[in-house]
């Protein structure tokens, strides 16, 4: 065993010492180093989606005719109708702008289940909650039994301007969406419908739910 | 550093120095109007027909007035009355919203018995408000209960309340809060009870 | 610091040998490569126990709370067909299609197809002042699926029964010990009930699963 290397006492650094030059460039680029892993870190922090987004609701969109799955509960739109004046025992119920009233068939999936919101969304993303000027016997308090269909009329009032491209959205909890699914369907609805409607004198009723024939 | 500096620095306590660097702070500030006294904020008084801008709502506020019983509401204490205000009110938001309950208090008006209207009605059917929708003023009345022992007051003094559009600090979504007085209205209360 | 150890050599603390010759034949510089695994083998080995143990440790109460938000643990019927839970005994005595029921004139019912109504008969018994309070009382498919009991379909039907109660009738001002009810559900013809799940809601995950006799 031949020694050759001079006895190892410590791993530093060692030779001629760091010249003045040689300090401010380690300073230097340690500021640099640190200065870039704050850049590089908060360039990924700025880039995470906001609590907003990251809880946003999962919204499944079906055609009109088509069961559409919304976790708890299936939503099929049946047909729409529209009108100036909606009246129930309380009353005529006028609008200044028109009167949506969609007919869904809910259906609960594999346990009973209610459907708190209903909303109709427009083209520009305003939502427009279900009315709360008359009864609507299909949302928020009635339990659905898995597959036994349940057909109903939910009423909407939309701005005039806006009922001819408009889609409804059901969902089981009517304050919190969050990461749940929304059944969503495009509603087949014409400008010459909503003026038609809008014209109307003749009030409607709203159909109360029933088990589908 | 050239040495005499050096040897001066070593000499003056740290307290002596930061508190000359203070002072020439104070004094610069002063140089720009920093010490000079600040106004508080003014709530504007609005008449009766103007639209106030009160974040995601606006207001206009049209009268205050002692609801008839064809309202079908009914109080808590017989001889009571409903003192109401009554208001156009445009949801200016993307949504339909229920917390209207928020933009109205009064001021100076005796024998009511809560802060907060007690209830929200739609004036053109009378049924309690729910939500509003985006894009579709309404005309509301906000109600509270009032003992009849009181002289009626011919005025009463409305104060209207807005939100901020700005981040929860609980779980960063983007909400509107923090509610603040945003203007005061005085408007004539008109007797409809017949 | 430097440590002479038997074979005379100098060693630097932690086991590096000194002097180029590395104790299993590699040497870099005076260093020995396979030295830093050496001397961290034991950490290494404990490493995934503690890993798993500390992923764990910070996850057991959300599962904890997980599990028992649901009914997960069935509570089943002793040999003479009692079960004992929340303070009562209670039986199954019968499950079957109501066929016979009447509305509030005593006109027969007429179902819409494809819907079925069953009715379970329940004996219960208890010398609690306050027994069952709050039960909630399901019926369970082979599929899996349960259906809530009082169904709005019935009242929709205008169909005359009672509601079901887990508690006894203390209207009289006297608490019976024995007591029965009976809950009705609607299902799909094509559900084949298997039983009755009793929940209530400081006894979960444990619940009472009753079967015919």
């Amino acid at each position: 065993m031949t020694i050759n290397n001079p006895p190892i006492y410590s791993h530093r650094r060692t030779g001629p010492p760091v010249t003045r030059l040689g300090r401010i460039g380690l300073r230097v680029g340690s500021a640099v180093l640190i200065i870039a892993t704050l850049a590089i870190g908060t360039a990924f922090t700025s880039r995470q989606p906001g609590t907003e987004a990251r809880e946003r609701p999962f919204t499944v969109v079906g055609n009109v005719g088509k069961p559409v799955n919304a976790r708890t509960f299936d939503m099929t739109v049946l047909s729409v109708r529209g009108a100036a004046i909606i009246t129930d025992t309380n009353g005529p119920h006028d609008t200044s702008g028109v009167w949506i009233i969609v007919r869904v068939r809910l259906a609960a999936r594999n346990a009973p289940t209610e459907v708190g919101y209903a909303v109709l969304v427009d083209a520009e993303g305003h939502t427009y909650r279900a009315t709360g000027r008359i009864d609507q016997m299909l949302l928020g308090g009635r339990t659905l039994e898995p597959d036994i269909p349940v057909d109903g009329e939910v009423a909407f009032e939309v701005p005039v301007s806006v009922a001819d491209d408009v889609s409804i959205r059901m969902a089981k909890d009517s304050d919190d969406q969050r990461m749940d699914a929304v059944a969503q369907s495009h509603l087949p609805i014409t400008s010459a419908q909503v003026a038609e409607w809008h014209a109307a004198t003749k009030p409607v009723t709203v159909a109360s739910p029933a088990v589908s024939q | 550093m050239p040495s005499s500096l050096n040897r001066l620095a070593r000499k003056v306590p740290f307290r002596w120095f930061a508190g000359v660097v203070a002072v020439i702070g104070l004094g610069v500030s002063a140089l720009f109007h920093g010490l000079a006294p600040v106004a508080a904020a003014q709530t504007p008084t609005v008449a009766p027909g103007k639209v106030i801008d009160a974040g995601p709502w606006k207001v206009t506020v049209v009268d205050t007035r002692l609801l008839s019983s064809s309202t079908g509401l009914k109080t808590t204490t017989d001889g009571d009355h409903w003192f109401a205000v009554v208001a156009t009110v445009d949801d200016t938001t993307n949504d339909s919203r229920e917390d209207m309950g928020d933009i109205v208090r009064l001021s100076h008006v005796a024998g009511l018995t809560a802060v907060a209207p007690q209830v929200i009605l739609l004036a053109s059917d009378a049924t309690t408000l729910g939500y509003l929708n985006p894009g579709m003023p309404e005309r509301v009345a906000f109600a509270w209960e009032q003992s009849s022992k009181v002289p009626l007051p011919t005025t009463a003094q409305i104060v209207i309340y807005g939100k901020t559009l700005r981040e929860n600090s609980l779980d960063g979504t983007t909400d509107w809060l923090s509610p603040h007085v945003v203007a005061d209205v005085t408007a004539p209360v008109l007797d409809k009870r017949t | 610091m430097a440590r002479s150890n038997e074979t005379g050599n100098s060693r630097v603390a932690g086991g590096v040998p000194m002097n180029g010759v590395a104790v299993n034949g590699v040497a870099v510089n005076g260093v020995a490569v396979n030295g830093w695994w050496r001397r961290n083998r034991w950490p290494l080995v404990a490493l995934a126990p503690i890993l798993a143990l500390a992923l764990t440790v910070s996850t057991y109460d959300h599962y904890r709370e997980y599990w028992n938000s649901a009914p997960r643990t069935p509570v089943t019927a002793a040999s003479d067909g009692w079960v004992s839970f929340a303070n009562a005994e209670f039986r199954l005595d019968a499950l079957a299609t109501a066929t016979k029921l009447t509305d509030d004139l005593g006109a027969p019912v007429h179902l819409p197809a494809g819907m079925a109504i069953w009715s379970a008969k329940i004996s219960f018994q208890s010398t609690h002042p306050d027994p069952l309070f709050g039960c909630v009382l399901m019926l369970h498919d082979t599929a899996g699926q349960t259906y809530a009991d009082n169904p709005a379909e019935l009242t929709d039907l205008g169909v005359n029964f009672d509601f079901a109660s887990c508690g006894p009738d203390t209207s009289t001002g006297k608490t019976p010990t024995t007591w029965t009810t009976t809950a009705y559900f609607v299902a799909p013809t094509s559900a084949r009930p298997d039983g009755i799940q009793v929940t209530m809601d400081g006894h979960l995950p444990r619940y009472a699963w009753l079967t015919a006799r």
